[in-house]
Formats: C-alpha cells, sequence, structure tokens
C-alpha cells in the first residue's frame, strides 16, 4: 500500500505537470511565463529517484556562513542549510536556498512553508521547564481549506546527559524526550538542550507525510 | 544578522553555487544543490486508520487518507456491475468511467451533488446497432439518484435513482436498490428496477402501463413514465477480497432487448444475451483509478476503468512554493519612540520613494502594486494579483511587504485588490495585529477576527500610481486546444494551434485587447453537419466557423471597468466580443461585499461575423440582454436567474446551479428555457450543459490563477444562446469579496 501510494502522489502529479506543461508553453511579456521552466523542473525532478541532497560543506565552512542551522528531513536524509531572514519576537524565520521555511520559537518548530503538508502554526509546551505530561497544539490546512488543530498529549523526560557533535565541535548537553501521541498520530520529539538553554540538536516531527526533521544549530 | 532578501539568500562557496566537499559518510564527494524540494513523498498512514468523515467538519485534524469509495458500475454510478446500489460516493466526488462491452461503449460523469444525492452525464455508443436510421448509435443521458435511507445496525441504505430521464429514453429505468454491509467486506444489494431495469424477470406492473416515449427530439421529461410498466429485482454482491481486488457478482433485470436484436427490425443485435448472470474483478490501482474485468451476461467480456477526483482530496497538500517574506515587526514603542515619529510625511518625493520600494517588494512577492497612498498613520494600497489563486494569500503578502517598507508610524494597512483596474473591496489591518499574529498559534483565524472586509475605499487624495503597472501592454503566444463532442460521424474532435494574445491598458480600467489563433493541427473542420434550424442560425452554424475561420481574429475589444456608485460595479465592452459575434456590451452589477444577494442587468447589442472569423461581418444582428440574479446559497452552492432575450431573438430564462469549493474547484449544470418550441429548437429541446472549473494549483501544489474550465453541452443548437462576453463583472467583483477571501484565509500567512 505505501509503494502504491507513494506512486499515486507522484502519478497524479506527473500527468499534472505535463498537462500544464502544455498549457503553459507560452512565451510572453509576463514574468509569469516562466511558469514552464519551472514545470519542466518539476516533471524532471519526478523523474527516477533522485539522490537526496546533502549538505557538502566543510564544518569549518558552515560553520563561517554564521547563524545557520543544518536541517536533515530524516525520512530521507534530504539535507540544507537554513539561515535566519526574519525575526518576529521569540519566533525566528529561517530559510533555504529554495525558499521553504521554518519557524523557530528560540529553536523550537512552530511553523513551516513549503512541504506540503506544513505546520501552518503551533503551541509546543515550554521544553526545557516543563516535566511530566504537557499538551501540544500544531494547526494544519486541511483539503477543505480550513485549518484545523492537532492536538497531541506529551510527556517530557530528562533522558541524562549527553554529549554531541554538530559541525566538529562537541557539545555537553542533557537529552529531552517528548513522546506525544493522540488519535491520529504519535511521534517523539528529541532535544539535547545545553546549560544556557540552547537547543543544539533536537528531532522535530512535522507531519505523517513529511516526517521528523533534524535541526543542528551550528552557530552559538 | 539577517540576509539580504533580493534574489534569496545563496551561499556561494569558492567553487561556485554548488555544494562540494569529500563526504563525512562513506562514499565519493558529491556536488549537490541543498534542496528540500521536490521530494518522492511516502504517505504513511497514522496508527489508526481513520475514515474520510473526520476530513469534513470537526474541529481536530485529519491527515489525507486514501479515497474511499464503493464500487463504481458499468453505467458510472454506485452500483454493482451492470446494476445499481444504494451505497453513496463521497460527498463532493468526481467520477469519471469508461466502460466497454459487446460493442457498448459508455462514457460517464458522476458527481455526488449533495451527501445523498448524485448526478450523472454519460454518453454512450452502441456499435452497429443500426438504430434510429444510425447505424452507430450515441446516445446522451442523465441521470440522478437520491438516498433515502442512511445504512445503520439494522437497517440497509436505501435509495431511489432515475437512469436516463431527460432524453431519448434508450436507457430509460428507475429503481429502488437497497444495499447492506452484511461484513466489513461484503456488501450486498436487492432492488427493484422499472423501465431498462424491469425488462428481464417481471413481477407485474404495480403501478400501471408505460406508455412508450415518443423518441422525438429528446430532451423532455418523460416523468409521466416513472415507475411505471412492470418491475423485476436485481441483486447484486461486492466482496473486497484484498485492499486492492473487490470480487463483483449479479443478477440482472436489463434484458438488453433493443441491444440483443429482440424488437424485430428496429434494430441489429450486437450482444447475445445469454445469461442474467454477471461476474467480475475490480482492482484498485490508487487513490484515483481503477480497472476492471468482467464477464456479462454469459458471453461478453467487459472492461471498465474509473478515474475519480475528490475536491477534498488534492494530489497533494498545502503548497509547495517558496514561503514569503517574513513580516517586519517594528521596535517596541517604548524602546524606541524616535521611530514612531511622524515627520517624514514632510520629506518632499517621500510618497514616490516609498511607492517605488513597495513596488519592488510586492514585485517580489509576486503581486503588482498599482497605487499607494499613505499618511502619518494610514496607508492605502491598491494591488493586482496576478498569481495567488487563494486571493486571501494575495492579501496577506501585501501586508507583509508593507510592513517592510513603511514607516513605523503607519499603523493601518488598507489593501484594496484591484481587478483589471476596477477596485473592488478594501481590508484593512492593523499592523500590530499582523506583527502579532504572523507566528501565533492560529495565526491565520485571529487574524480573520480583527480583519476587516468591506467595500473598496475611494483613492486618497495623493495617491501616488506605479507607473510600470499602468500604463502597461502585455502579450503572450502560446498553445491552445479546443474541442467538439458528441456529433455521432466523431464523438470527439480537437484542434490544436497557436494563439498570440495581446493586451494594453492605458489608464486603470481602460483595456484593448486582442487575440488571433492559428489551427496546426486538427479536426474540427471536419464537421459536415448542416444546420437544420428554423432559427436563426446564431449558434448551430459553428462547423462553418470551424472550417473557415483559420487563422482566426478571435476578438478584439476595447473595454471600461468603472465603479458608477458604492457596491455598484459597470463596465463596457466594444470590438469582436467573440469568435461569432461582434458589437457592443454593457452591463452594471449590484454587489455589496458581504451580501450573498447579487443583481446585474445586460444590454448587448449583436452583429453575427463573416465564418472567415477576421473583420467582416454577416447580415444578422440582434439586441440581446438580461437581468440576472445571484445568490450565494451557502456551504458552497451557488444559483444563478438569468432572465432575457437570447441571440435568435427569443426570450426566456437560464437557471444555473453550481457548487463550488474552496479551493476553487467549481462543478455545476444550468438550462435554458425560452419561448422557443421544442420542434423549433431541435434536438435535446432545450439548451442544458454542465460546467466544470478545476483550478490548476490544485495539481501542482503551486499557486497560480490559471484553471481548466470546461462546458459540456450535449447539443448545441440555437435556442437559448447567450452572448459570450470577455470580462462579465459577478465573477470579476465577488473574487474579492467577503465570502471568497473567507474560503481561503487558512493561506493569508502562507
Amino acid at each position: 500500500m505505501g509503494a502504491g501510494a507513494a506512486m499515486t502522489g507522484k502519478t497524479m502529479r506527473m500527468a499534472a505537470l505535463l498537462a500544464t506543461a502544455l498549457g503553459v508553453a507560452a512565451c510572453g511579456s509576463e514574468s509569469g511565463q516562466s511558469t514552464l521552466r519551472n514545470v519542466t523542473t518539476g516533471i524532471v525532478s519526478q523523474l527516477g529517484n533522485r539522490a537526496p541532497s546533502r549538505v557538502t560543506l566543510s564544518d569549518q565552512a558552515i560553520r563561517d556562513l554564521g547563524e545557520v542551522v543544518v536541517l536533515t528531513r530524516r525520512k530521507n536524509d534530504d539535507a540544507a542549510l537554513i539561515m535566519p531572514v526574519g525575526r518576529n519576537g521569540t519566533v525566528t524565520t529561517y530559510e533555504s536556498v529554495d525558499g521553504t521555511q521554518l519557524l523557530l520559537d528560540r529553536d523550537v518548530l512552530v511553523g513551516t512553508k513549503g512541504f506540503g503538508e506544513d505546520i501552518t502554526s503551533a503551541q509546543p509546551p515550554d521544553v526545557r521547564r516543563t516535566r511530566g505530561t504537557a499538551l501540544r497544539d500544531h494547526y494544519y490546512l486541511n483539503g477543505d481549506e480550513v485549518i484545523r488543530r492537532a492536538r497531541f498529549t506529551c510527556t517530557i523526560t530528562d533522558t541524562g546527559a549527553d554529549s554531541i557533535e554538530v559541525a566538529g565541535r562537541d557539545y555537553p548537553s542533557r537529552k529531552i524526550t517528548e513522546a506525544c501521541s493522540s488519535d491520529l498520530a504519535s511521534f517523539e520529539n528529541l532535544y539535547w538542550i545545553e546549560a544556557d538553554g540552547t537547543i543544539r540538536q533536537s528531532l522535530q516531527w512535522v507531519g505523517p507525510e513529511v516526517g521528523s526533521l533534524v535541526l543542528e544549530r551550528v552557530h552559538d | 544578522m539577517f540576509y539580504p532578501r533580493s534574489g534569496r539568500a545563496r551561499i556561494e562557496t569558492p567553487a561556485g553555487a554548488w555544494f562540494c566537499v569529500p563526504a563525512s559518510t562513506a562514499g565519493a564527494p558529491r556536488c549537490r544543490r541543498g534542496s528540500l524540494r521536490g521530494i518522492s513523498v511516502i504517505r504513511t498512514l497514522s496508527v489508526s486508520a481513520i475514515a474520510l468523515s473526520a476530513v469534513l467538519g470537526g474541529t481536530t485534524a485529519s491527515f489525507p487518507q486514501e479515497l474511499g469509495r464503493p464500487t463504481l458500475n458499468f453505467y458510472g454510478v454506485s452500483g454493482v456491475i451492470d446494476m445499481p446500489s444504494a451505497a453513496v460516493q463521497p460527498d463532493g466526488q468526481l467520477a469519471s468511467t469508461l466502460s466497454y462491452f459487446g460493442g457498448i461503449s459508455r462514457g460517464s460523469l458522476s458527481f455526488q451533488i449533495f451527501p445523498r444525492v448524485s448526478g450523472t452525464f454519460r454518453y454512450q455508443g452502441f456499435q452497429d446497432l443500426n438504430y434510429a436510421g444510425y447505424e452507430d448509435y450515441y446516445d446522451r443521458s442523465f441521470d440522478i439518484s437520491m438516498l433515502i435511507l442512511k445504512e445503520s445496525r439494522y437497517l440497509p441504505a436505501v435509495a431511489v435513482g432515475l437512469q436516463d430521464f431527460v432524453g431519448t429514453g434508450v436507457s430509460s429505468g428507475e429503481y429502488i436498490a437497497a444495499s447492506k454491509t452484511v461484513t466489513p467486506r461484503l456488501r450486498a444489494t436487492v432492488g427493484l428496477g422499472w423501465g431498462r431495469l424491469g425488462s428481464d424477470g417481471d413481477l407485474g406492473s404495480p403501478f400501471g402501463d408505460r406508455d412508450p416515449i415518443e423518441v422525438d427530439q429528446g430532451g423532455t421529461l418523460n416523468a409521466e413514465q416513472y415507475f411505471r410498466g412492470p418491475a423485476a429485482p436485481f441483486a447484486g454482491i461486492e466482496y473486497q477480497a484484498t485492499d486492492r481486488m473487490t470480487l463483483l457478482a449479479e443478477y440482472s433485470s436489463d434484458a438488453y432487448e433493443l441491444e440483443a436484436g429482440e424488437r424485430g427490425s428496429v434494430s441489429d443485435a450486437i450482444i447475445d444475451r445469454a445469461s442474467p448472470l454477471n461476474f467480475g474483478v475490480d482492482y484498485r490501482l490508487n487513490k484515483n483509478a481503477s480497472l476492471g474485468a468482467y464477464y456479462m451476461y454469459g458471453s461478453e467480456i467487459g472492461l471498465k476503468v474509473n478515474f475519480v477526483a475528490n475536491p477534498y482530496e488534492p494530489p497533494m497538500t498545502g503548497s509547495y512554493a517558496p514561503g514569503p517574506l517574513p513580516v517586519q515587526p517594528r521596535p517596541a514603542r517604548g524602546s524606541d519612540p524616535a521611530a514612531y515619529a511622524t515627520d517624514w510625511t514632510q520629506t518632499p518625493g517621500v510618497a514616490a520613494t516609498l511607492t517605488q520600494r513597495l513596488a519592488a517588494d510586492f514585485d517580489e512577492q509576486g503581486l503588482d502594486l498599482e497605487s499607494l497612498a499613505v499618511d502619518a498613520g494610514t496607508a492605502t494600497v491598491r494591488v493586482r494579483n496576478p498569481r495567488f489563486d487563494a486571493e486571501a494569500q494575495a492579501i496577506g503578502r501585501a501586508a507583509r511587504a508593507m510592513s517592510r517598507v513603511l514607516p513605523a508610524s503607519v499603523e493601518t494597512f488598507r489593501i484594496t485588490p484591484s481587478v483589471d483596474g476596477m477596485p473592488v473591496s478594501t481590508v484593512t489591518l492593523r499592523r500590530s495585529d499582523l506583527e502579532t499574529y504572523e507566528t501565533a498559534p492560529d495565526g491565520a483565524d485571529k487574524l480573520a477576527a480583527v480583519a476587516g472586509i468591506g467595500e473598496a475605499v475611494p483613492q486618497p487624495a495623493g495617491s501616488v500610481r506605479n507607473a510600470e503597472v499602468v500604463p502597461r501592454f502585455k502579450w503572450n503566444l502560446g498553445p491552445y486546444i479546443r474541442n467538439s463532442y458528441f456529433d455521432p460521424d466523431s464523438p470527439i474532435r480537437a484542434d490544436l494551434g497557436a494563439r498570440l494574445s495581446a493586451s494594453y491598458e492605458a489608464a486603470p480600467g481602460l483595456v484593448f485587447a486582442g487575440s488571433i489563433s492559428k489551427r496546426l493541427i486538427g479536426n474540427l473542420d471536419e464537421n459536415k453537419r448542416i444546420d437544420t434550424s428554423v432559427l436563426p442560425p446564431v449558434r448551430s452554424n459553428f462547423p462553418l466557423y470551424d472550417r473557415e475561420g483559420d487563422p482566426s481574429l478571435d476578438s478584439l475589444t476595447a473595454t471600461y471597468y468603472f465603479r458608477p456608485a458604492t457596491n455598484f460595479y459597470g463596465r463596457v465592452t466594444g470590438g469582436y466580443l467573440e469568435r461569432m459575434f461582434g458589437g457592443v456590451s454593457g452591463e452594471i452589477l449590484w454587489k455589496p461585499v458581504d451580501s450573498q444577494l447579487a443583481l446585474g442587468a445586460e444590454l448587448n447589442y449583436a452583429k453575427q461575423r463573416d465564418y472567415d472569423v477576421q473583420f467582416g461581418f454577416q447580415d444578422y444582428d440582434v439586441v440581446t440582454g438580461h437581468l440576472s440574479a445571484y445568490y450565494d446559497i451557502g456551504g458552497g452552492y451557488h444559483a444563478q436567474v438569468d432572465v432575457g432575450r437570447y441571440l435568435a431573438g427569443d426570450y426566456g430564462a437560464t437557471f444555473g446551479f453550481d457548487r463550488e469549493f474552496e479551493n476553487g474547484w467549481s462543478v455545476g449544470a444550468f438550462a435554458t428555457v425560452t419561448d422557443v418550441s421544442a420542434e423549433d429548437f431541435g434536438e435535446g429541446s432545450f439548451d442544458k450543459g454542465i460546467r466544470l472549473r478545476i483550478p490548476t494549483s490544485w495539481f501542482t501544489g503551486e499557486p497560480t490563477r490559471r484553471a481548466a474550465s470546461t462546458v459540456i453541452r450535449p447539443v448545441t443548437r440555437d435556442g437559448g444562446a447567450r452572448l459570450s462576453v470577455p470580462g462579465r463583472l459577478y465573477g470579476r467583483a465577488r473574487t474579492y469579496h467577503e465570502s471568497e477571501l473567507e474560503g481561503q484565509w487558512g493561506r493569508v500567512l502562507r
């Protein structure tokens, strides 16, 4: 069923892109006419199983970029670098080269844009201080264009000291586990939190389709 | 530290735009561009698979599930193999079915109009039937069915249906069916059929005799026939053997008298009905497609393929497009009061500078800034949206750009969407609300609560117009496809060609536009049907236009859109309005921003164009006009009534009913009744059709205002024909009104 379902999205998208290509195979004075290029790129990227992209800069080169987070999609190891492009209160908007955005509220994920099944907004518990049971709210846009809330019951536990390596440097931290479940889904988020509260590395869940994202904070 | 937004942050290495380095994991060095898009999606179902009903209604989120649906039969309705059942398809589902056995091909389009009511349009071909003067007989039919009783623990689902209830009646039948899910994998159906469905093994005529249909022109409701005549039982079983495979068996009450040659010399025999039993297997390929193979009536092999789509279940949810510019919050008033000073308004040329900077940001967001008016506390923009099909998304992106450019003292944003220079509403937002809710939980809904949607505000004094948007010349060269259906000589014809279109907007609302097309390949010109209409041939001679109109001047118009008064919209158009007619058209529409009702009046003078679709005209001219009422019933259902005079000089009314979905899908039907009698109208008796609109963004997951629209008319005749004027007001005015903005408000912060 999984493989068939994978083919569904892919086949439909292919067919649609081909049909759209005919519709947009046009040139003209408007910048919107470059849709053909986007559509063609889309078709090419759907053909075959493309190897996942990797971030292949040396650790020092990444560090030199400044305030950067390394983002890896757990499901297929697709990786990218994201950088801050905006700050509103405690929430920073990070963006990758192709425009995919993550909204992080002091390193905790509260929104995504560009994954398809995006978290439009979220109210996570305070993983730095809360222990035991807590509630987590995710808001998703459904197929009928209505944003609905998914509420999870989570158990947050401190599983002890754990030293991790990010971009060639070691960081002593404590590993916090947030195990969440609801009728719809269950997942586990992990946070490696340093003594000063910085979440150096984390594994945070977005949705059933997207899966979990690994975030590694490179800068201090 | 922030990265500049223009051109997006690029991570350049000495080697160029690619990341190249020895990989830390085993393997050769790789050079790849970091990207998270175009990722193959592996859908995993959640731990407990949930019914599709979780998507509709309720406040909890749900994730896309497999498209569940009962089997569709050879007629394209919920059923077993040839017989119907009482199972209903999911609400809003659009299903197409292609089936074939024994020389009988059927193409059907079914739509679940309401949760309990489904409608179907079908085109059938009977090869070598030799009936009614045609060797291959083609027939169009409409079905409707309704669920009377929902299935419960002890009771079955019960449905009533009319098959081919408007038309020449070759497939006419009525039925009552009851279906019960005996076990989770087994559904059993029994029913009673009349007409074609009561022709084999009848138990008598409980409601009296059935008069033979007068085949005539078709198109009339044969109401006195329904449920009359012999009634015969049918039954069927559907067994879901595996996740993808369903086994089917049924006992059919359709004797296929016509097709088995049992009506004497009326028709030839094309099938051999050796047995009333049918068997088959239906295999689900994926969420949207399935195939079936069958053994029909003891003698024929049957095949069926289904393509199904549900507007509520897009192939990919959400959007894959790049994210918006982040909101730029202002410093806290307490910490930096100087930033909120208002003396910037005294700077000479500040309005022009701000307009320029805002235009650049709008451009990057995919919007066009038409004008900006700004004072110490309020900014009013007129914005055009060429990209986002979710209009609320355009509003949100405009607000974001404004937060990045305008000085801190400007607290109120008034965003006026403009459609071709005609302002249609104003959305008022407080900048503080935007800053608060951009990243807050449930931010979009919270912003909806404080956003004001009202009538378009007049342009304030001191407005600076963006000269790059108006005046502007645009052109476009691209392919086009045109098709024509249901001619018995060739049921599907198409042309493929190139079309060059251009437009020049001289001032806001004043547009000159034209379009020329040239066919490259196609067979639309092979239509040799001669017009036999007693009415002036206003539409029925379209084959002549298809044949001689190449290259063709599709349209050449001058249009002026304006706002005569509050809540009123106006349009005047002149020139070559469509392929068959030119002339002058004027229209007025009354539609307040928050109103469910809209009223309009249109008056046209039309002159028929020459068949070569160039600059010449024929002698025929006519004054046409309509009074229209548009009503948004709620729940996505819309009704429209137009009363007036049509192109052939006939008077009458058109009734339209559409179901629109928030994401831009629309499925509807229309019918026109005029003082032209059924005999004068000709085949079909009255003008009717189905219209369908599917937004392209539903397929691709990227915003675009393009959509695939089509109108399917079983017959094109001259009665009830309306002038096809481009730019009618209702569609334009309503796009940024309350109902439409609220419909996709979920994307305002996207």
